[in-house]
């Protein structure tokens, strides 16, 4: 620990800097493999489109096994939900992407891409390709030019050894030194409370 | 580690909100639906909402800085890596739960500046220091174990973004309390200097992980808006109930002595007696042990416990450095940082 933060002044009252904005929000997505959907991952706030691209290869790109990642400006959301209230106003063509929201709670994936003047009319063209509503819950359009993303070749994933950061990077050898300790009937009740990971 | 965040969170359940949509909303809860973001809620529960994921957010990033401190000293290259994970995913954590938040109806600014300044809380268990690396060991296996029992809990809330949340968040403290373990056990099957050692972090630990359930509940607790509307779904003594008949046993298989102590004002034990209430109930099937001392608890929450001063001048020192480097960001144009 550096002397500074170990000798802290133990300052109190207002702070000097003054308050600040809020950095942007961003919904990412991650692709788990080659040429399969994008799925929700999370949100995080950052600076600009590098600074949510840098940041969500931290946080959301290592949770599993992962080739790609969009990170999306939450204000370049429309879609069928309040949240996300759609323009009409009529602009030059764009292409847009769809994300679809099979349940009410679950996360958004991405679906075609659809061309349009307007996102109200982006999502009336997606509506037309979905026309059963009760396989999904919500829509989402978002202009295709506004979706920041890693490129094709980009390591995302880190393939070293990083059982040092999984629950079950540790389950053999502590079971090996409970077994000093406990038998094995008492071990397998005390385990039974262990929280199994999974994503 | 990570903050119960069912301490301290009182609702406001007197305001005037309209018979039907609360009649609706409460339909919508008792039939175990999530409540998301944009949907209609009573002013009290956003409110209560705000104040339980914003003081879980902070628990998250000050629960980080004891830790922190541990990094350049972890006995392997292994614990090193470990433990710099760990104190990555609490801070994310913090993250994830600042953005829950910040849905609710509060900037993120805002949210660091009330911690610094005190205005808001993060859990009590922070205040207290970690003198030796067997206190990591002790956090990561007593702290983030009772988290885990929490958090559990919490996942079965009726906020959809909070929820989703907790789930996730869950799978990484899988992680944290499995290594401490591993290093509990490491620690009690070695040396003696090094059960020692792992002994007094247990006496200095053992209290505030008791504490960290929140004090006992009132009589009504289960009518109250916070379980009444499954912000919370379990009561702060059941849950401080299952962590001991898990954890009683276990510390006692390892060898370690329960104590009830006296602490200095820096947090130090100077002198501990066996807790004798320690046993199982036959009839009932749960632990009896001493409950900790609650006097301390309100003090250390009002601000006078032995780390507290220190834990926020820190994050305070974090936040008016780090003032350029935002600026930087947001403008695109860096200056070189103020002359140290
Ligand atoms: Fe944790
Ligand atoms: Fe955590």
């Amino acid at each position: 620990m550096s002397k500074l933060r170990e000798k802290v002044d133990l300052v109190t009252g207002d702070l000097e800097s003054p308050p600040e904005e809020d950095l942007k929000g961003y919904v990412i997505f991650t692709q788990l493999k080659m040429g399969q959907p994008h799925l929700y991952a999370g949100y995080l706030d950052a600076a600009d489109d590098d600074m949510a691209l840098i940041f969500a290869r931290e946080h959301y790109g290592q949770d599993q096994e992962c080739v790609g990642i969009w990170a999306v400006p939450v204000e370049a959301v429309s879609g069928t939900d309040a949240a996300h209230p759609a323009s009409h106003d009529i602009g030059g063509v764009e292409m847009y992407q769809v994300f679809i929201q099979a349940r009410r709670g679950a996360g958004h994936v991405s679906a075609e891409t659809v061309q349009a003047r307007s996102p109200a009319e982006a999502i009336e063209d997606a509506q037309r390709i979905h026309t059963d509503p009760s396989k999904y819950y919500s829509l989402w359009v978002v202009p295709q030019h506004l979706i920041a993303s890693t490129g094709p070749g980009d390591v995302i994933w880190r393939y070293s050894d990083q059982s040092y950061r999984l629950a079950r990077g540790y389950s053999k050898e502590v079971r090996e030194k409970w077994t000093k300790f406990r038998d094995e009937g008492s071990l397998n009740e005390y385990e039974k409370d262990d929280l199994k990971e999974a994503f | 580690m990570s903050g119960s965040a069912n301490v301290g969170v009182h609702v406001d359940h007197e305001s005037k909100e309209d018979p039907a949509l609360l009649a609706e909303f409460q339909r919508k809860i008792d039939a175990g639906e999530l409540i998301e973001v944009d949907d209609w809620m009573p002013a009290a529960y956003r409110k209560g909402m705000l104040m339980m994921a914003e003081h879980h957010a902070n628990s998250e990033i000050v629960g980080a800085l004891p830790e922190g401190e541990w990094i350049t000293r972890a006995p392997s290259l292994r614990r090193k890596l470990a433990l710099t994970a760990k104190v990555q995913d609490e801070v994310g954590h913090g993250q994830m739960l600042y953005r829950v938040s910040q849905d609710l109806g509060k900037s993120r600014d805002a949210m660091l500046r009330d911690l610094i300044t005190g205005k808001t809380k993060y859990h009590n268990c922070f205040n207290y220091p970690a003198p030796q690396w067997a206190d990591i060991a002790m956090i990561q296996w007593l702290i983030d174990g009772a988290a885990i029992m929490n958090q559990k809990t919490l996942a079965d809330g009726a906020y959809g973004p909070y929820v989703r949340t907790m789930r996730r968040i869950n799978m990484e403290e899988a992680f944290h309390f499995k290594s401490g373990e591993d290093m509990v056990l490491t620690l009690m099957s070695g040396t003696k200097r090094q059960r020692d050692m792992a002994q007094e972090a247990f006496d200095r630990w053992w209290g505030p992980s008791l504490m960290f359930f929140g004090p006992p509940d009132k009589p009504n607790a289960r009518q109250l808006p916070p379980m009444r509307w499954r912000m919370k779904t379990v009561t702060n003594d059941d849950l401080r109930q299952r962590f001991v008949d898990r954890f009683i046993p276990a510390a006692l298989d390892l060898g370690l002595k329960i104590h009830v102590v006296t602490k200095d004002e820096h947090g130090f034990v100077t002198s501990k007696k066996p807790d004798d209430k320690i046993a199982l109930n036959k009839d009932t099937g749960h632990w009896e042990f001493t409950s900790p001392d609650w006097d301390e608890f309100f003090r250390v929450i009002r601000g006078n416990g032995p780390c507290n001063a220190k834990r926020l001048a820190l994050r305070r020192l974090s936040y008016e450095q780090g003032r350029w480097v935002r600026q930087a960001i947001l403008n695109g144009s860096g200056s070189l940082p103020p002359a140290a």
